[in-house]
């Protein structure tokens, strides 16, 4: 039944044989009647034919007379609005890719904004029922809990029904003869796996008795990714081994594909039970199971029925009884109380600034879309202006105004469907801009995928806009008086809808003016940011970290580790010059060190603590202004030998002031202890922040540094592939199972650290560019339209006379109002909108006059642009022809 | 003028059609035969226009339909008034007579007005 009423609608002639049959009865009654009365069978044919009348037409109405359903009238229309579109290429292909822009724009921030903060976490049962624990409102300090805190809150938690802890660490593996590489491991306590819900690909979880700490810990869990790279797509990976650090490590399951960890940002692919942790880090097992040991973070799962706030309150008193009951060991948690988030996904230290940054891009993304409605409202209105004729046509005939209105709806649903999906082509393609950028400092997130959320998403937001762009040309056609268009031969237009596209055009200048002003104040904040002179030569400059520590080296071992690294690196051929430092002067994590002048009273200022080799200076690029860099006979001495400090100059400044700090004692607070050091030199001021901010700084020679890690710092002649290869091959000559971690340039790093701000500024300045085009159109659009609408005033002020610079300049002082008026409405959101970007702006003021301007000036030439087209066909208008009456 | 025609049509069509059939189910070409000969050939219209108004009337749940074979035998839809299409005819037919009184009404008030 549907099926065939279907087919009725959608087909031309449609085989109804019903009324056929009974039609061709009528022309052959007709016939036998007219034959009967003596016609010839020809002639007969022909007249019964002729009395009948125009038999599709007639059929057609027949059909119609039926009547229809509103879902039939949908469907009608819908034919109707697609052969309107098929009919009038230009305006379809204009209007459906302008929406289109429109939508996959916003339908990618949607795309991003759900990988970020809707997605849920692969394999996860009721991701809604979880919650994080925080034990550190600052990032950086304690962020973790033991083992045995975890088991005592748990009892005083009623309204988690599960908790597990998990610790995310970096760890070697090396598999056969190949290099060895990182991998994200994490420590997991309690039944992890059982509270996510998780259910194993292959093998099985940990048991309770695994899971002890006391355990012997041999045993792992690996991801499924991690599984297919390792050991093949259909192998069966339980029961196999691998060598992890330097232990070797019996495979029990395999997670669920896609599973790296609770938070979007871990990448784990490697999970163990509790007892692993001595064998990590070569140390007594019993670390585990000691209170004093902080490193879990913390998962759990409500109660049925209980929330997030109950479980806070309880895990709250429950700490308060761990302090009273232990004070020595549990006094940091005085200051820091539980807090328990509900959902894991996005980290929570990211929560915040990820859902700010997304409110922003959503907010510029709507007005991109707002835009694109208001232009293709005003194609429709241009379009319904054009066929003023036939919808008063219809209105006359009885057509009542919902049915009107609903074949606009319609036509808007068609056209706006089509868009969503050509805008989902769109998303995708501008979903390669978000990926390609580490954005948020977030590692890859290659969830950019278009899952049924987006999609939805992108289908309801086409159907919003169409309802949206249609109301504007709907109202106006009702509005439209009958008799109106009838009369005037089609030469008067109502003044109703020029208004109202002028008005539209108005309030595209000033959105996309506004995101022009905050794209360029962003491109300028990176230019800005980039131009820092950060005092050494980034670009030339190759990093390249390393650690013996999980491999099982101790100080004294690591020290010459880095020794013989160093000095086959500096040996090769092609490396300019090489040294070894304990830290990159990047944004990232440092030591502080406390520096004091000995016998002065006053605070000790606060300094970056490097350990550096003899060519540090000389290979970052970074000059020596008093004194004098580490010798090599210095570079590897321990601190105890006294081969003296460099200070920064800023760190000199505020420890000296004016006074040459060169041989003179520094009291240096360090790591572990606290020595008393000579000045030897003052090296060039560092900015290692992502912004300019100045931190003093103290190095040390490589020799005294505590830590086992290093990296290796390379200018050379040859490109960055060769000279990695070199380096590796350096290193795996000295110890195989250390692989070489984060090797990039300096130049990269910094990139990284200002990733957002280039995200922003990219996505802002494609959005203003997309949005300016958009403009230019309709601007184009309502200039061309009042051309033709003028016409005859055109002619006849030619026709007396006037110039065509006359003609120009009436065209001109149009345009010009609609852009004075649009700039000014432009300038005040450009205010609002840099406003809300003043902490993500710098060095340049949210109201830089120079942005501005040249923003303003921009659009003075598009607007230009945009109206010579139209001005130059008005000197073109014939007067005699506009004259003739129509 | 034909447009006139037309329109006068449509509104008395249907009470035309309704008092065909009230004598007795009939095809379409029959309910057309009727009409002409009823209104002596004034209304020169289309045979087929009584083919969407004998649908809207169907709609509406004036006629019924079924197919039957004729005396020659061959297949053909007719059309039968329903009891709602008979209420519908008095009504019509009631209203018919009315406005025409109504107009011949006005007809000779207006020539008497005209007199005095």
């Amino acid at each position: 039944m549907i099926r065939e009423r279907l087919k009725r609608l959608f087909t031309r002639r449609p085989a109804d044989s019903a009324l056929d049959e009974e039609f061709e009865f009528h022309l052959d009654m007709e016939r036998e009647k007219l034959e009967g009365a003596g016609v010839a069978p020809a002639e007969a044919r022909r007249r019964a034919r002729l009395a009948f009348g125009g038999y599709d037409r007639i059929a057609e109405e027949t059909r119609d007379s039926r009547g229809f359903t509103w879902f039939e009238n949908v469907l009608r229309d819908t034919r109707h609005a697609v052969r309107g579109l098929a009919r009038n290429p230009g305006f379809s292909s204009v209007a459906i890719l302008t929406l289109a822009i429109g939508i996959g724009a916003t339908t990618a921030v949607f795309s991003l904004a759900n990988s970020l903060l809707i997605r849920p976490v692969a394999g996860v049962r009721a991701p809604d029922e979880l919650v994080v624990v925080q034990f550190s409102s600052r990032p950086g300090l304690i962020t973790g809990i033991s083992h045995v805190n975890i088991t005592d809150l748990h009892a005083a938690t009623p309204a988690l029904e599960s908790v597990a802890g998990y610790a995310r660490r970096s760890m070697q593996a090396r598999a056969g003869s190949g290099v060895a590489f990182e991998v994200e491991a994490a420590v997991v306590q309690g039944e992890f796996f059982r509270v996510l819900g998780l259910r194993p690909r292959q093998g099985r979880w940990f048991t309770a008795e695994e899971s002890a700490p006391a355990a012997a810990g041999d045993l792992i869990v690996i991801s499924d990714r991690f599984r297919v790279a390792q050991f093949g797509d259909a192998t069966n990976v339980v029961g196999r081994t691998l060598h992890l650090n330097s232990a070797v490590y019996t495979i029990i399951g395999v997670t669920p594909e896609g599973f790296h960890g609770t938070e979007h940002t871990s990448m784990t692919d490697v999970w163990l039970p509790p007892g692993a942790y001595g064998r990590m880090y070569h140390r007594p097992v019993d670390a585990a199971d000691r209170r004093a040991s902080i490193f879990y973070e913390l998962v759990g799962r409500l109660a049925p029925g209980a929330t997030a706030v109950q479980a806070e309150l309880q895990l709250r008193a429950g700490m308060n009884s761990l302090i009273d009951l232990f004070p020595d060991i549990n006094a940091n948690y005085v200051e820091f109380q539980p807090t328990v988030h509900a959902g894991v996904g996005l980290p929570v230290s990211l929560r915040e600034g990820t859902a700010r940054t997304m409110r922003l891009l959503l907010g510029v993304v709507s007005v991109l879309l707002l835009i694109a409605c208001a232009n293709v409202a005003n194609l429709l209105l241009s379009r319904g202006l054009a066929r003023q004729g036939e919808i008063t046509m219809r209105r006359a005939l009885g057509a009542s105004g919902a049915r009107l209105v609903q074949q606009h709806l319609t036509e808007g649903m068609v056209l706006s469907l089509l868009s969503g999906i050509i805008g989902i082509g769109v998303a995708a393609s501008l979903g390669v801009i978000f990926r390609a950028q580490s954005l948020l400092g977030l590692p890859a997130i290659d969830g950019l995928t278009l899952d049924w959320r987006v999609i939805t998403f992108a289908l309801c937001g086409a159907m919003l806009t169409g309802v949206i762009f249609t109301l504007a040309p709907a109202v106006a056609a009702l509005r439209a008086h009958i008799f109106g268009p009838l009369q005037s031969a089609g030469r008067s237009v109502g003044s109703q809808g020029v208004r109202l596209r002028a008005a539209l055009t108005v309030v595209q200048i000033a959105a996309s003016l506004a995101l022009l002003v905050g794209a360029l104040l962003l491109v300028r904040t990176v230019q800005n940011l980039r131009g820092i002179e950060r005092g050494y030569d980034a670009e030339a400059v190759l990093a390249y970290g390393f650690d013996p520590s999980p491999q099982g080296y101790d100080s004294e071992s690591a020290r010459a580790l880095r020794r013989r690294l160093l000095e086959s690196v500096r040996g090769l051929p092609g490396i300019q010059s090489a040294s070894v430092a304990s830290f990159l002067p990047v944004p990232g994590d440092r030591p502080l060190y406390r520096l004091s002048v000995p016998g002065r009273d006053g605070d000790p200022i606060v300094v970056a603590g490097f350990e550096v080799s003899a060519d540090y200076f000389r290979t970052l690029g970074t000059r020596i202004v008093a004194g004098r860099a580490f010798t090599g006979s210095e570079e590897h001495e321990p601190p105890t030998a006294g081969a003296g400090v460099i200070l920064s100059e800023t760190a000199a400044r505020e420890l000296f002031g004016t006074v040459n700090p060169v041989d003179r004692l520094i009291e240096i607070g360090g790591f572990t202890s606290t020595t008393l050091q000579p000045v030897i030199g003052v090296a060039e001021d560092v900015r290692m922040a992502a912004r300019d901010h100045v931190m003093p700084a103290v190095y040390q020679p490589l020799g005294a540094a505590a830590l086992s890690h290093g990296y290796v710092l390379v200018r050379s002649s040859l490109t960055a592939a060769q000279t990695e290869r070199l380096v590796t091959d350096a290193l795996v000559r000295i110890d195989p199972n250390i692989p070489l971690f984060r090797a990039e340039s300096l130049a990269n790093a910094l990139r990284r650290a200002i990733a957002e701000e280039r995200l922003l500024a990219r996505v802002l300045g494609l959005f203003a560019l997309l949005a300016v085009t958009l403009a230019a159109i309709g601007l184009y659009g309502v200039i061309a339209y009042s051309v033709v609408r003028r016409r005859s005033e055109i002619g006849i002020r030619m026709a007396i006379g006037a110039p065509a610079s006359e003609v120009v300049r009436l065209i001109a002082r149009q345009s010009f109002a609609l852009l004075s008026i649009g700039v000014l409405l432009g300038t005040l959101g450009a205010y609002w909108l840099s406003r809300s970007l003043e902490n993500r702006i710098y060095e340049v003021s949210p109201v830089d006059p120079a942005t501005y301007l040249a923003a303003i000036g921009f659009f003075a030439v598009v607007t230009a642009l945009a109206s010579a087209i139209p001005a130059r066909a008005a000197t073109r208008i014939d007067p005699i022809e506009t004259l003739r009456p129509q | 003028v034909e447009n006139r025609r037309g329109e006068l049509l449509q509104g008395t069509l249907e009470l035309l059609v309704l008092k065909t059939l009230s004598l007795a189910p009939t095809h379409g070409w029959g309910i057309g035969q009727r009409i002409q000969q009823i209104s002596r050939d004034v209304f020169q219209v289309n045979q087929g226009s009584v083919y969407p108004a004998l649908q809207r009337m169907v709609r509406k749940g004036w006629l019924e339909t079924e197919w039957r074979v004729t005396e020659n035998g061959r297949r053909a839809r007719y059309y039968r008034l329903t009891a709602k299409g008979r209420r519908q005819l008095a009504a019509e037919q009631h209203e018919w007579e009315r406005s025409s009184r109504a107009v011949n009404w006005v007809l000779s008030a207006r020539a008497e007005g005209g007199r005095a």
